[in-house]
């Protein structure tokens, strides 16, 4: 009995130390990739801060007004170090993702063949998301001036609402290309088309319920007016 | 038909300019749907030129934006009627017409450029352009914005009119003061809309590649009289009196007008920057005709919605105003903005700086143009407002003494804009 738990024990240890001998020479492999992605990520985020300014993209964005969209969003930085940045993580990511691949195991393969599978997709979401945001920026700000020039009371929730309806049309879209809900948009649409001619028949009917009444009175009823005098066809003399 | 007109049909342009070869006047009417009113302007540009230039060879350039209710054909019908009404001589040679769409963008500048490119065709001595919505044009229109042309040497006549006092706001508060700073010569109605030039400035206009800009919209008569003062053209003034025309609708007209007019100024100044650092004090130009009191029509101002406005504007759209007025501004702005409305004033020094902090915020690009030029909006109305309550007791002299005022304000803080311009100019360089 005791020689056969110690044979299973010796077995169970073989096994492993074998398992180890083949798992360490790939984690190593795992841990290199994962340190020179992260130097090349490094190398491609300094390349690219330099190239972007060499390019005056900081001004060029701002000529068009996106600097602001993203200084005073949630972005909070220039163009060319956010668009570093987000190259600097994608790159890092695919690393790091070749780097589990590296490992060798079941689990990550499939994680990895999912990722790479999955990656074009995800990096025209960003790219959507992106132009989305930045385009919410832009028109909800072209919006707040004209609307604060017509001298309308609620001109900042206007153009936020502006704002948020670009912006959740973009992330519908982004959400339709990762493949997560290909049937948003139309029901967004749809329910947004709906709420907003809901909205408007309601402020007809409340906001210009005299109105409202004057018109169809005059249109469609037996030839009276609002308060009951009779229409004398000469009135509006 | 009409003894002293010849008119043009359904002839192309190059067809006219081949049949007419050579012309010595030229007078431009660029038009829109003007057809209520463009009749009298066509007989009065007759009349004057039957009147005062009896001999010259003249045409008449009718540039249409496509109108629909049938303006080209009240040009093409408009006659001189009888001469001896007129008291006009009988032999008169007879007023060409051309009749043409214009291309390009749709504005008063691509028609221009129209009426140019035909000025230069015919190789013209003098050219003129005048509004087609003018109610209050008269036949000695003509003698004054062409005579000194032909005459005198001149190479551009602005126009000189007795306006309301509350008429022609932004040119008293922004186009004037600052035209006047800028290129030192003190043209009172630099966007009057109604101008006398030679053929070296035509030339001088279309050797320029601006059609694609605001210049082709309602930018081009600041870039007109730009132009003249920054090349050294011999610049002078006629006084034509009244200037009575079709009201624009201020709620439709006035933030795409402000954009275009002085977007044009502030992309003029970075042009010829090199010229107007150089100029430091301003100097009348020679003014011809005679002028006298004329009776002007009274304008409609609501001095509450104005201020409304502003506090609408200060309330909303102060983030933006932070990235392009200094605290000190803003600071004040806040203060006028609290104030009850009798006590409400934007006085001189203070619009002074509000208008050369967002020049240099255009020049620098701090935000999007039209988005700076737009959000001017507010403190426009804000001064307006101002400069009404001002100037409700005043005449129109006195209230002429106020714009006065400010133009010698804008005037003396010239060095102040000069400075933070070339200091921008030398860090945008270092980085």
């Amino acid at each position: 009995m005791i020689d056969y738990l110690s044979q299973a024990a010796s077995n169970s240890l073989r096994l492993f130390g074998e398992k180890l001998a083949l798992f360490l020479p790939n984690l190593l492999v795992a841990l290199m990739i994962a340190v020179v992605g992260f130097l090349v990520a490094l190398l491609i985020r300094y390349l690219m801060i330099r190239l972007l300014r060499a390019g005056k993209i900081d001004q060029a964005s701002q000529r068009l007004g996106f600097s602001d969209s993203l200084l005073g969003g949630a972005i909070g930085e220039a163009p060319s170090l956010f668009l570093s940045r987000l190259v600097y993580w994608t790159v890092l990511i695919i690393f790091l993702v070749a780097a589990l691949e590296a490992l060798g195991m079941k689990a990550t393969d499939r994680l990895t063949s999912g990722f790479f599978a999955f990656l074009p997709d995800l990096l025209v979401a960003v790219v959507i998301l992106f132009i989305g945001f930045l385009l919410g920026n832009f028109i909800g700000r072209a919006t707040l001036i004209a609307a604060v020039n017509a001298n309308l009371r609620h001109s900042r929730w206007i153009a936020q609402g502006v704002r948020v309806t670009i912006l959740a049309f973009t992330v519908a879209m982004a959400l339709e290309q990762l493949g997560l809900a290909r049937n948003l948009i139309v029901v967004a649409f749809a329910i947004t088309f709906g709420g907003v001619i809901l909205a408007l028949a309601l402020a007809f009917g409340l906001g210009a319920q005299d109105k409202a009444r004057a018109f169809l009175e005059e249109h469609f009823g037996r030839g009276e007016t609002p308060h009951g005098e009779k229409k004398s066809g000469i009135s509006h003399l | 038909m009409d003894p002293h007109s010849s008119e043009q049909s359904a002839e192309s342009k190059e067809e006219a300019i081949a049949r007419i070869g050579a012309a010595d006047i030229l007078i431009g009417i660029p038009s829109y749907n003007n057809s209520k009113t463009i009749a009298h302007v066509v007989r009065a540009v007759s009349a004057g030129l039957a009147r005062h230039f009896p001999s010259f060879r003249a045409v008449l350039v009718n540039s249409d934006g496509g109108s629909s209710d049938g303006t080209t054909d009240v040009v093409r019908s408009a006659t001189l009627g009888d001469p001896r009404a007129l008291l006009l001589q009988s032999s008169v040679n007879p007023l060409e017409k051309i009749i043409t769409p214009y291309h390009g963008i749709p504005g008063k500048g691509s028609s221009f450029r129209t009426i140019f490119e035909i000025a230069r065709a015919l190789q013209v001595r003098a050219c003129a352009v005048v509004d087609s919505d003018l109610r209050s044009i008269t036949p000695e229109w003509m003698e004054l914005l062409l005579r000194p042309v032909l005459s005198e040497g001149f190479d551009y006549v602005s126009p000189l009119y007795m306006r309301h006092k509350y008429d022609g706001t932004i040119t008293n508060t922004i186009v004037y003061p600052l035209t006047r700073a800028l290129y030192g010569k003190r043209v009172r109605q630099p966007i009057g809309g109604d101008f006398g030039f030679s053929q070296k400035l035509v030339d001088e206009f279309l050797s320029r590649n601006v059609w694609e800009t605001d210049v082709a919209r309602f930018g081009i008569d600041i870039w007109m009289t730009t132009i003249a003062l920054a090349t050294n053209a011999r610049v002078c003034q006629s006084f034509l009196g009244a200037k009575i025309h079709d009201a624009k609708d201020p709620g439709v007209h006035l933030a795409s007008m402000m954009t275009q007019v002085v977007g044009s100024v502030f992309s003029l100044m970075d042009e010829f920057f090199p010229y107007w650092e150089r100029v430091n004090h301003s100097e009348e130009v020679p003014l011809f005709g005679f002028p006298h009191a004329v009776g002007s029509e009274p304008v409609d101002v609501n001095i509450e919605r104005m201020i409304d406005n502003f506090r609408l504007g200060l309330r909303e759209l102060s983030p933006l105003w932070q990235t392009i007025l200094t605290p000190e501004i803003l600071q004040r702005l806040t203060q006028e903005g609290q104030a009850p409305p009798e006590k409400f004033s934007i006085d001189d020094e203070l619009w002074t700086q509000i208008i050369y902090e967002f020049a240099l915020a255009h020049h620098f690009r701090v935000m999007n143009r039209d988005h700076l030029l737009r959000s001017l909006v507010p403190l426009y109305l804000a001064k307006i407002a101002s400069l009404v309550l001002s100037t409700r007791a005043s005449s129109s002299e006195e209230a002429e003494d106020v714009i006065e005022k400010l133009a010698l304000t804008f005037q003396s803080h010239k060095d102040y804009l000069r400075d933070r311009w070339k200091e921008g100019d030398s860090e945008a360089r270092r980085k």
